[in-house]
Protein backbone atom coordinates (compact mmCIF):
# COMPACT_ATOMS: atom_id res chain seq x y z
CA UNK A 1 0.00 0.00 0.00
CA UNK A 2 2.98 2.33 1.02
CA UNK A 3 4.32 1.68 -2.56
CA UNK A 4 0.84 2.85 -4.08
CA UNK A 5 0.98 5.73 -1.94
CA UNK A 6 4.35 6.56 -3.11
CA UNK A 7 3.62 5.90 -6.68
CA UNK A 8 0.43 7.89 -7.09
CA UNK A 9 1.71 10.90 -4.65
CA UNK A 10 -1.26 12.60 -7.10
CA UNK A 11 -3.81 10.52 -5.26
CA UNK A 12 -2.32 9.79 -2.08
CA UNK A 13 -1.52 13.96 -1.25
CA UNK A 14 -5.20 14.11 -1.75
CA UNK A 15 -6.11 10.78 0.27
CA UNK A 16 -4.48 12.03 3.21
CA UNK A 17 -5.08 15.96 2.81
CA UNK A 18 -7.33 17.50 5.42
CA UNK A 19 -11.26 17.13 3.98
CA UNK A 20 -10.73 21.10 3.40
CA UNK A 21 -7.76 20.93 1.72
CA UNK A 22 -9.09 17.54 -0.48
CA UNK A 23 -12.28 19.15 -1.77
CA UNK A 24 -10.63 22.71 -2.38
CA UNK A 25 -8.39 21.18 -4.88
CA UNK A 26 -10.83 19.06 -6.45
CA UNK A 27 -13.19 22.07 -6.77
CA UNK A 28 -9.89 24.25 -8.43
CA UNK A 29 -9.27 21.03 -10.34
CA UNK A 30 -12.77 21.22 -12.01
CA UNK A 31 -12.67 25.44 -12.37
CA UNK A 32 -9.83 25.29 -14.42
CA UNK A 33 -11.36 22.83 -16.52
CA UNK A 34 -14.07 25.53 -16.84
CA UNK A 35 -11.92 28.29 -17.44
CA UNK A 36 -10.41 26.40 -19.97
CA UNK A 37 -14.01 25.75 -21.54
CA UNK A 38 -15.03 29.32 -21.05
CA UNK A 39 -12.10 30.50 -22.72
CA UNK A 40 -12.20 28.28 -25.56
CA UNK A 41 -16.07 29.65 -26.48
CA UNK A 42 -14.91 33.27 -26.03
CA UNK A 43 -17.27 33.79 -23.00
CA UNK A 44 -13.79 34.58 -21.02
CA UNK A 45 -11.02 36.17 -22.56
CA UNK A 46 -8.87 33.17 -23.98
CA UNK A 47 -5.56 34.50 -24.05
CA UNK A 48 -5.16 34.45 -20.06
CA UNK A 49 -8.00 32.11 -19.28
CA UNK A 50 -6.66 28.56 -21.23
CA UNK A 51 -3.26 28.91 -19.41
CA UNK A 52 -4.29 30.20 -16.29
CA UNK A 53 -7.30 27.19 -16.20
CA UNK A 54 -4.57 24.78 -17.26
CA UNK A 55 -2.25 25.82 -14.75
CA UNK A 56 -5.28 25.52 -12.31
CA UNK A 57 -6.14 21.93 -12.74
CA UNK A 58 -2.55 20.80 -13.44
CA UNK A 59 -0.94 22.29 -9.84
CA UNK A 60 -4.07 20.96 -7.80
CA UNK A 61 -3.34 17.88 -9.29
CA UNK A 62 0.15 17.62 -9.16
CA UNK A 63 0.85 18.01 -5.30
CA UNK A 64 3.44 15.41 -4.40
CA UNK A 65 5.36 14.65 -0.73
CA UNK A 66 8.38 16.89 -0.26
CA UNK A 67 11.43 15.74 1.88
CA UNK A 68 10.10 16.39 5.76
CA UNK A 69 6.93 15.01 4.57
CA UNK A 70 5.34 18.46 3.77
CA UNK A 71 2.89 18.71 0.89
CA UNK A 72 4.24 20.77 -2.23
CA UNK A 73 4.98 20.90 -5.81
CA UNK A 74 7.59 21.26 -8.49
CA UNK A 75 6.75 25.03 -10.13
CA UNK A 76 6.93 27.19 -7.87
CA UNK A 77 6.94 28.41 -4.06
CA UNK A 78 5.60 31.70 -3.54
CA UNK A 79 6.31 32.36 -0.14
CA UNK A 80 9.61 30.99 0.33
CA UNK A 81 11.69 34.54 1.99
CA UNK A 82 15.06 32.86 2.99
CA UNK A 83 17.91 33.26 0.62
CA UNK A 84 19.76 30.18 0.27
CA UNK A 85 16.23 28.37 0.79
CA UNK A 86 15.49 30.64 -2.59
CA UNK A 87 18.71 29.45 -4.36
CA UNK A 88 17.91 25.83 -4.20
CA UNK A 89 14.42 26.11 -5.02
CA UNK A 90 15.28 28.52 -7.93
CA UNK A 91 17.27 24.86 -9.59
CA UNK A 92 14.24 22.62 -8.72
CA UNK A 93 11.20 24.44 -9.26
CA UNK A 94 11.01 25.09 -13.28
CA UNK A 95 8.45 28.18 -12.61
CA UNK A 96 10.50 29.78 -9.78
CA UNK A 97 12.59 32.10 -12.04
CA UNK A 98 10.03 33.43 -13.85
CA UNK A 99 8.22 33.85 -10.46
CA UNK A 100 11.03 35.55 -8.82
CA UNK A 101 12.57 37.43 -11.41
CA UNK A 102 9.54 38.68 -13.52
CA UNK A 103 6.37 37.98 -11.68
CA UNK A 104 6.91 39.07 -7.76
CA UNK A 105 9.28 42.64 -8.82
CA UNK A 106 6.01 43.43 -11.84
CA UNK A 107 8.50 43.23 -14.28
CA UNK A 108 5.94 40.85 -16.17
CA UNK A 109 3.35 43.64 -15.57
CA UNK A 110 5.98 46.28 -16.76
CA UNK A 111 6.22 44.27 -20.41
CA UNK A 112 2.47 43.70 -20.68
CA UNK A 113 2.28 47.56 -20.67
CA UNK A 114 4.89 48.13 -23.31
CA UNK A 115 3.00 45.90 -25.42
CA UNK A 116 -0.72 47.91 -25.10
CA UNK A 117 1.36 51.70 -25.41
CA UNK A 118 2.84 49.72 -28.72
CA UNK A 119 -0.87 49.06 -29.74
CA UNK A 120 -2.59 51.87 -28.58
CA UNK A 121 -3.39 55.25 -31.00
CA UNK A 122 -3.71 58.11 -28.75
CA UNK A 123 -4.72 59.99 -31.60
CA UNK A 124 -8.13 60.11 -29.93
CA UNK A 125 -6.86 61.34 -26.43
CA UNK A 126 -5.51 64.39 -28.30
CA UNK A 127 -8.33 65.57 -29.68
CA UNK A 128 -11.05 65.02 -27.31
CA UNK A 129 -9.00 64.76 -23.85
CA UNK A 130 -11.38 66.45 -21.76
CA UNK A 131 -14.28 64.16 -22.37
CA UNK A 132 -12.18 60.81 -22.53
CA UNK A 133 -10.72 62.13 -18.86
CA UNK A 134 -14.38 62.27 -17.36
CA UNK A 135 -15.65 59.05 -18.27
CA UNK A 136 -12.16 57.19 -16.99
CA UNK A 137 -12.76 59.20 -13.61
CA UNK A 138 -16.44 58.04 -13.41
CA UNK A 139 -15.10 54.58 -13.96
CA UNK A 140 -12.91 54.81 -11.23
CA UNK A 141 -16.24 54.48 -8.60
CA UNK A 142 -15.44 50.82 -7.77
CA UNK A 143 -11.89 51.69 -6.99
CA UNK A 144 -12.66 53.97 -4.30
CA UNK A 145 -16.48 52.43 -3.42
CA UNK A 146 -14.97 49.48 -2.57
CA UNK A 147 -12.42 50.75 -0.01
CA UNK A 148 -14.76 51.02 3.13
CA UNK A 149 -16.90 48.43 2.38
CA UNK A 150 -13.44 46.44 2.30
CA UNK A 151 -12.48 47.85 5.79
CA UNK A 152 -16.52 46.90 7.11
CA UNK A 153 -15.41 43.12 6.05
CA UNK A 154 -12.50 43.18 8.12
CA UNK A 155 -9.76 44.30 5.98
CA UNK A 156 -6.80 46.98 7.00
CA UNK A 157 -6.59 50.23 5.51
CA UNK A 158 -3.53 48.86 2.96
CA UNK A 159 -5.59 45.52 2.14
CA UNK A 160 -8.35 47.22 1.46
CA UNK A 161 -6.59 49.48 -0.84
CA UNK A 162 -4.80 46.70 -2.52
CA UNK A 163 -7.85 44.96 -3.56
CA UNK A 164 -10.11 48.33 -4.34
CA UNK A 165 -7.82 48.69 -7.45
CA UNK A 166 -9.02 45.51 -8.76
CA UNK A 167 -12.09 48.32 -9.25
CA UNK A 168 -9.35 49.73 -11.98
CA UNK A 169 -9.84 46.51 -13.84
CA UNK A 170 -5.83 46.96 -14.69
CA UNK A 171 -3.97 43.83 -14.03
CA UNK A 172 -0.23 45.49 -13.69
CA UNK A 173 -1.43 48.57 -11.41
CA UNK A 174 -3.26 45.56 -8.84
CA UNK A 175 0.35 43.53 -8.99
CA UNK A 176 1.94 46.84 -8.44
CA UNK A 177 -0.10 48.14 -5.33
CA UNK A 178 -0.71 45.24 -3.52
CA UNK A 179 2.95 44.16 -3.75
CA UNK A 180 3.66 47.57 -2.27
CA UNK A 181 0.98 47.26 -0.09
CA UNK A 182 0.02 44.07 0.96
CA UNK A 183 3.10 41.96 0.07
CA UNK A 184 1.38 38.82 2.12
CA UNK A 185 -2.22 38.86 -0.16
CA UNK A 186 -0.25 39.39 -3.66
CA UNK A 187 -0.56 36.03 -4.26
CA UNK A 188 -4.24 35.88 -3.83
CA UNK A 189 -5.16 39.35 -4.56
CA UNK A 190 -3.56 39.51 -7.95
CA UNK A 191 -5.20 36.17 -8.65
CA UNK A 192 -8.16 37.40 -7.91
CA UNK A 193 -8.33 40.23 -10.18
CA UNK A 194 -6.62 38.72 -13.04
CA UNK A 195 -9.35 36.26 -12.79
CA UNK A 196 -12.14 38.67 -12.62
CA UNK A 197 -10.74 41.09 -15.74
CA UNK A 198 -11.31 38.20 -17.72
CA UNK A 199 -14.61 38.12 -16.40
CA UNK A 200 -15.37 41.83 -17.82
CA UNK A 201 -15.19 40.26 -21.16
CA UNK A 202 -18.11 38.00 -20.21
CA UNK A 203 -19.95 40.16 -17.71
CA UNK A 204 -20.16 43.65 -18.56
CA UNK A 205 -22.30 43.01 -21.98
CA UNK A 206 -24.90 42.23 -19.55
CA UNK A 207 -24.78 45.18 -17.49
CA UNK A 208 -24.33 47.62 -20.72
CA UNK A 209 -27.76 45.90 -21.60
CA UNK A 210 -29.07 46.55 -18.08
CA UNK A 211 -28.38 49.77 -17.70
CA UNK A 212 -28.08 51.74 -21.25
CA UNK A 213 -31.86 51.06 -23.29
CA UNK A 214 -31.99 49.90 -27.22
CA UNK A 215 -32.56 53.34 -28.31
CA UNK A 216 -29.40 54.93 -26.44
CA UNK A 217 -27.18 52.07 -27.45
CA UNK A 218 -28.22 52.96 -30.84
CA UNK A 219 -26.70 56.67 -30.75
CA UNK A 220 -24.38 57.08 -33.68
CA UNK A 221 -21.82 59.94 -32.45
CA UNK A 222 -21.55 62.91 -34.44
CA UNK A 223 -18.90 65.07 -34.40
CA UNK A 224 -19.80 69.25 -35.00
CA UNK A 225 -16.01 69.66 -35.73
CA UNK A 226 -13.87 68.07 -37.94
CA UNK A 227 -11.07 66.33 -36.10
CA UNK A 228 -7.57 68.07 -36.59
CA UNK A 229 -4.99 65.94 -38.07
CA UNK A 230 -2.54 64.42 -35.72
CA UNK A 231 0.89 63.85 -36.99
CA UNK A 232 3.12 60.72 -35.30
CA UNK A 233 5.73 63.58 -34.43
CA UNK A 234 2.94 65.09 -32.53
CA UNK A 235 2.01 61.98 -31.03
CA UNK A 236 5.64 61.22 -30.13
CA UNK A 237 6.11 64.58 -28.42
CA UNK A 238 2.52 64.92 -25.86
CA UNK A 239 3.74 60.94 -25.20
CA UNK A 240 7.49 62.40 -24.18
CA UNK A 241 5.96 65.48 -21.92
CA UNK A 242 3.04 63.73 -20.56
CA UNK A 243 5.16 60.64 -19.58
CA UNK A 244 8.13 63.51 -17.87
CA UNK A 245 5.18 65.28 -16.08
CA UNK A 246 3.33 62.03 -14.39
CA UNK A 247 6.69 60.68 -13.70
CA UNK A 248 7.01 64.10 -11.61
CA UNK A 249 3.97 63.42 -10.33
CA UNK A 250 4.11 59.81 -9.59
CA UNK A 251 7.38 59.04 -9.11
CA UNK A 252 6.27 55.28 -7.84
CA UNK A 253 3.89 54.24 -10.36
CA UNK A 254 7.10 55.74 -12.74
CA UNK A 255 8.17 52.08 -14.11
CA UNK A 256 4.25 51.60 -14.62
CA UNK A 257 4.39 55.21 -16.66
CA UNK A 258 7.38 54.64 -18.90
CA UNK A 259 6.49 51.46 -19.38
CA UNK A 260 3.26 52.62 -21.33
CA UNK A 261 5.10 55.76 -22.83
CA UNK A 262 7.92 54.04 -24.27
CA UNK A 263 5.28 51.50 -25.95
CA UNK A 264 3.65 54.58 -27.51
CA UNK A 265 6.83 56.28 -28.18
CA UNK A 266 8.03 53.47 -30.10
CA UNK A 267 4.93 53.36 -31.87
CA UNK A 268 4.89 56.70 -33.47
CA UNK A 269 8.73 57.25 -33.56
CA UNK A 270 8.37 54.01 -36.97
CA UNK A 271 10.61 51.55 -35.12
CA UNK A 272 8.67 49.12 -36.99
CA UNK A 273 10.68 45.94 -36.22
CA UNK A 274 10.42 46.97 -32.07
CA UNK A 275 6.80 48.01 -32.29
CA UNK A 276 6.54 44.43 -33.60
CA UNK A 277 8.76 42.78 -30.93
CA UNK A 278 6.67 44.42 -27.70
CA UNK A 279 3.03 44.01 -29.27
CA UNK A 280 3.55 40.61 -30.57
CA UNK A 281 6.30 38.41 -28.92
CA UNK A 282 6.62 40.12 -26.06
CA UNK A 283 3.11 41.21 -25.18
CA UNK A 284 1.92 37.81 -26.06
CA UNK A 285 4.83 35.94 -23.99
CA UNK A 286 4.29 37.80 -21.08
CA UNK A 287 0.67 37.13 -21.56
CA UNK A 288 0.98 33.48 -21.71
CA UNK A 289 3.53 33.64 -18.72
CA UNK A 290 1.65 35.54 -16.52
CA UNK A 291 -1.49 33.23 -17.63
CA UNK A 292 0.44 30.10 -16.49
CA UNK A 293 1.90 31.39 -13.75
CA UNK A 294 -1.24 32.37 -11.76
CA UNK A 295 -3.11 29.34 -13.05
CA UNK A 296 -0.30 27.72 -11.25
CA UNK A 297 -0.50 29.81 -8.08
CA UNK A 298 -3.71 28.70 -7.28
CA UNK A 299 -2.95 25.72 -5.76
CA UNK A 300 -5.55 24.98 -2.45
CA UNK A 301 -2.93 25.46 0.32
CA UNK A 302 -2.04 29.26 -1.34
CA UNK A 303 -5.56 30.18 -1.46
CA UNK A 304 -7.08 28.98 1.46
CA UNK A 305 -6.49 31.74 3.05
CA UNK A 306 -9.79 33.16 5.19
CA UNK A 307 -9.39 36.14 4.02
CA UNK A 308 -10.08 35.01 0.14
CA UNK A 309 -13.57 34.93 0.29
CA UNK A 310 -13.33 38.27 1.11
CA UNK A 311 -10.89 39.28 -1.54
CA UNK A 312 -13.28 36.93 -4.29
CA UNK A 313 -16.72 38.92 -3.39
CA UNK A 314 -15.07 42.91 -3.10
CA UNK A 315 -13.11 41.53 -6.38
CA UNK A 316 -16.38 41.39 -8.14
CA UNK A 317 -18.06 44.78 -6.43
CA UNK A 318 -15.02 46.76 -7.09
CA UNK A 319 -15.44 45.70 -10.52
CA UNK A 320 -19.44 46.08 -10.39
CA UNK A 321 -19.22 49.87 -9.18
CA UNK A 322 -16.89 50.98 -11.68
CA UNK A 323 -18.91 49.44 -14.62
CA UNK A 324 -22.46 51.49 -13.15
CA UNK A 325 -19.40 54.69 -12.70
CA UNK A 326 -18.48 53.95 -15.74
CA UNK A 327 -22.14 54.11 -17.33
CA UNK A 328 -23.14 57.28 -15.33
CA UNK A 329 -20.07 59.29 -17.14
CA UNK A 330 -21.68 57.86 -19.86
CA UNK A 331 -24.45 59.71 -19.45
CA UNK A 332 -23.20 62.49 -18.16
CA UNK A 333 -21.41 62.68 -21.56
CA UNK A 334 -24.80 62.02 -23.23
CA UNK A 335 -26.12 65.38 -21.28
CA UNK A 336 -23.33 67.51 -21.96
CA UNK A 337 -23.25 66.92 -25.53
CA UNK A 338 -27.03 67.01 -25.85
CA UNK A 339 -28.31 63.57 -26.75
CA UNK A 340 -25.24 63.17 -29.06
CA UNK A 341 -23.40 60.52 -27.23
CA UNK A 342 -24.34 57.11 -26.89
CA UNK A 343 -23.87 56.09 -22.55
CA UNK A 344 -22.67 53.00 -23.17
CA UNK A 345 -19.55 54.24 -24.38
CA UNK A 346 -18.70 54.93 -20.73
CA UNK A 347 -17.79 51.50 -19.72
CA UNK A 348 -14.79 51.83 -21.86
CA UNK A 349 -13.59 53.84 -19.19
CA UNK A 350 -13.07 51.09 -17.00
CA UNK A 351 -9.11 50.42 -18.56
CA UNK A 352 -9.14 46.63 -19.36
CA UNK A 353 -7.47 47.30 -22.43
CA UNK A 354 -8.69 46.64 -25.24
CA UNK A 355 -11.57 44.24 -23.77
CA UNK A 356 -14.18 46.71 -22.39
CA UNK A 357 -13.79 49.29 -25.98
CA UNK A 358 -14.12 45.94 -27.70
CA UNK A 359 -17.20 45.04 -25.55
CA UNK A 360 -19.08 48.58 -26.05
CA UNK A 361 -18.44 48.17 -29.82
CA UNK A 362 -19.92 45.24 -30.05
CA UNK A 363 -23.06 46.01 -28.07
CA UNK A 364 -23.46 49.19 -30.11
CA UNK A 365 -22.93 46.81 -33.27
CA UNK A 366 -25.67 44.76 -32.43
CA UNK A 367 -28.51 46.98 -32.33
CA UNK A 368 -27.40 49.62 -35.05
CA UNK A 369 -24.59 48.10 -37.40
CA UNK A 370 -23.61 51.44 -38.63
CA UNK A 371 -22.99 53.13 -35.49
CA UNK A 372 -18.99 52.90 -34.57
CA UNK A 373 -17.69 54.11 -31.05
CA UNK A 374 -14.62 52.29 -30.94
CA UNK A 375 -12.85 55.23 -31.59
CA UNK A 376 -14.69 56.99 -28.35
CA UNK A 377 -14.52 53.94 -26.45
CA UNK A 378 -10.85 53.92 -27.18
CA UNK A 379 -10.22 57.34 -25.66
CA UNK A 380 -11.78 56.49 -22.57
CA UNK A 381 -10.01 52.98 -22.48
CA UNK A 382 -6.69 54.59 -22.85
CA UNK A 383 -7.84 57.53 -20.42
CA UNK A 384 -8.35 54.70 -17.72
CA UNK A 385 -5.17 53.16 -17.80
CA UNK A 386 -3.91 56.96 -17.36
CA UNK A 387 -6.07 57.43 -14.22
CA UNK A 388 -5.53 54.19 -12.63
CA UNK A 389 -2.06 54.87 -12.76
CA UNK A 390 -2.56 58.29 -11.02
CA UNK A 391 -5.04 56.40 -8.61
CA UNK A 392 -2.14 53.81 -7.69
CA UNK A 393 0.73 56.55 -7.50
CA UNK A 394 -1.68 58.35 -5.03
CA UNK A 395 -2.40 54.84 -2.89
CA UNK A 396 0.99 54.04 -2.99
CA UNK A 397 1.57 57.13 -1.38
CA UNK A 398 -1.38 58.45 0.77
CA UNK A 399 -2.41 55.18 2.21
CA UNK A 400 0.47 54.26 4.80
CA UNK A 401 -0.04 58.30 5.53
CA UNK A 402 -4.12 57.87 6.84
CA UNK A 403 -3.99 56.48 10.33
CA UNK B 1 -16.50 57.84 8.82
CA UNK B 2 -13.19 59.80 9.07
CA UNK B 3 -12.27 56.93 6.46
CA UNK B 4 -15.32 57.61 3.54
CA UNK B 5 -13.70 61.22 3.55
CA UNK B 6 -9.98 60.33 3.33
CA UNK B 7 -11.21 58.19 0.70
CA UNK B 8 -13.80 60.72 -0.97
CA UNK B 9 -10.63 63.02 -0.87
CA UNK B 10 -8.49 61.14 -2.19
CA UNK B 11 -11.20 60.64 -5.47
CA UNK B 12 -11.33 64.25 -5.73
CA UNK B 13 -7.54 64.76 -6.10
CA UNK B 14 -7.76 62.29 -8.65
CA UNK B 15 -10.37 64.45 -10.65
CA UNK B 16 -8.29 67.48 -10.23
CA UNK B 17 -5.18 65.51 -11.43
CA UNK B 18 -7.19 64.27 -14.49
CA UNK B 19 -8.30 67.22 -15.10
CA UNK B 20 -5.09 68.96 -15.12
CA UNK B 21 -3.55 66.10 -16.93
CA UNK B 22 -6.54 66.37 -19.68
CA UNK B 23 -5.55 70.84 -19.51
CA UNK B 24 -1.80 69.98 -20.45
CA UNK B 25 -2.54 67.82 -22.77
CA UNK B 26 -4.95 69.98 -24.94
CA UNK B 27 -2.97 73.00 -24.49
CA UNK B 28 -0.26 71.15 -26.01
CA UNK B 29 -2.21 69.76 -28.70
CA UNK B 30 -3.44 72.94 -28.97
CA UNK B 31 -0.78 74.85 -29.62
CA UNK B 32 0.90 72.13 -32.31
CA UNK B 33 -1.94 72.49 -33.89
CA UNK B 34 -3.10 76.29 -33.77
CA UNK B 35 -2.42 78.46 -37.21
CA UNK B 36 0.34 80.15 -35.61
CA UNK B 37 2.78 77.32 -36.12
CA UNK B 38 1.91 78.12 -39.48
CA UNK B 39 2.93 81.61 -38.93
CA UNK B 40 6.60 80.68 -38.56
CA UNK B 41 6.42 79.18 -42.34
CA UNK B 42 4.92 82.06 -43.56
CA UNK B 43 7.21 84.16 -41.53
CA UNK B 44 10.37 82.60 -42.96
CA UNK B 45 8.80 82.52 -46.36
CA UNK B 46 8.07 86.31 -46.51
CA UNK B 47 11.75 87.17 -45.16
CA UNK B 48 13.36 84.86 -48.05
CA UNK B 49 11.05 86.56 -50.50
CA UNK B 50 12.39 90.02 -48.76
CA UNK B 51 15.89 88.85 -49.28
CA UNK B 52 15.35 87.61 -52.76
CA UNK B 53 13.43 91.25 -54.05
CA UNK B 54 16.35 93.24 -52.52
CA UNK B 55 18.82 91.23 -54.30
CA UNK B 56 17.06 91.90 -57.26
CA UNK B 57 16.64 95.50 -56.66
CA UNK B 58 20.13 95.87 -56.08
CA UNK B 59 21.11 93.78 -59.10
CA UNK B 60 18.87 96.01 -61.29
CA UNK B 61 20.25 99.35 -59.77
CA UNK B 62 24.04 98.41 -60.91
Amino acid sequence: MEVLYKLFQGFSTLALSEPVVAFTRVGLILLGMLLVYLGRKGVLEPLLMIPMGLGMATINASIIFLPGGQQGNLFVDPLVTDINQLLDILQINFLQPIYTYMFSNGLIACFIFMGIGAMIDIGYILQRPFSSMLMALFAELGTFATVPIAMAMGLDLKEAASISMVGGADGPMVLYTSLVLSKHLFVPITVVAYLYLGLTYGGYPYLIRLLVPKRLRAIKVEHSKPAKPVSQGMKLGLAVVLCVILCFLFPVASPLFFSLFIGIAIRESGLTHIQNFIEGPLLYGSTFFLGSLLGILCEAHLLLNPKILVLLVLGIIALLFSGIGGIIGGYVMFFIKKGNFNPAIGIAGVSCVPSTAKVVQKEVSKVNPNAIVLPEALGANIMGVITTAIITGLFVTLIPLIK
Amino acid sequence: MQIIYNIALIYGLTFLIGFLVSAIIWVLFNSMTSKDSNRLTTLRESYSEMKRLKFKNAKSAK
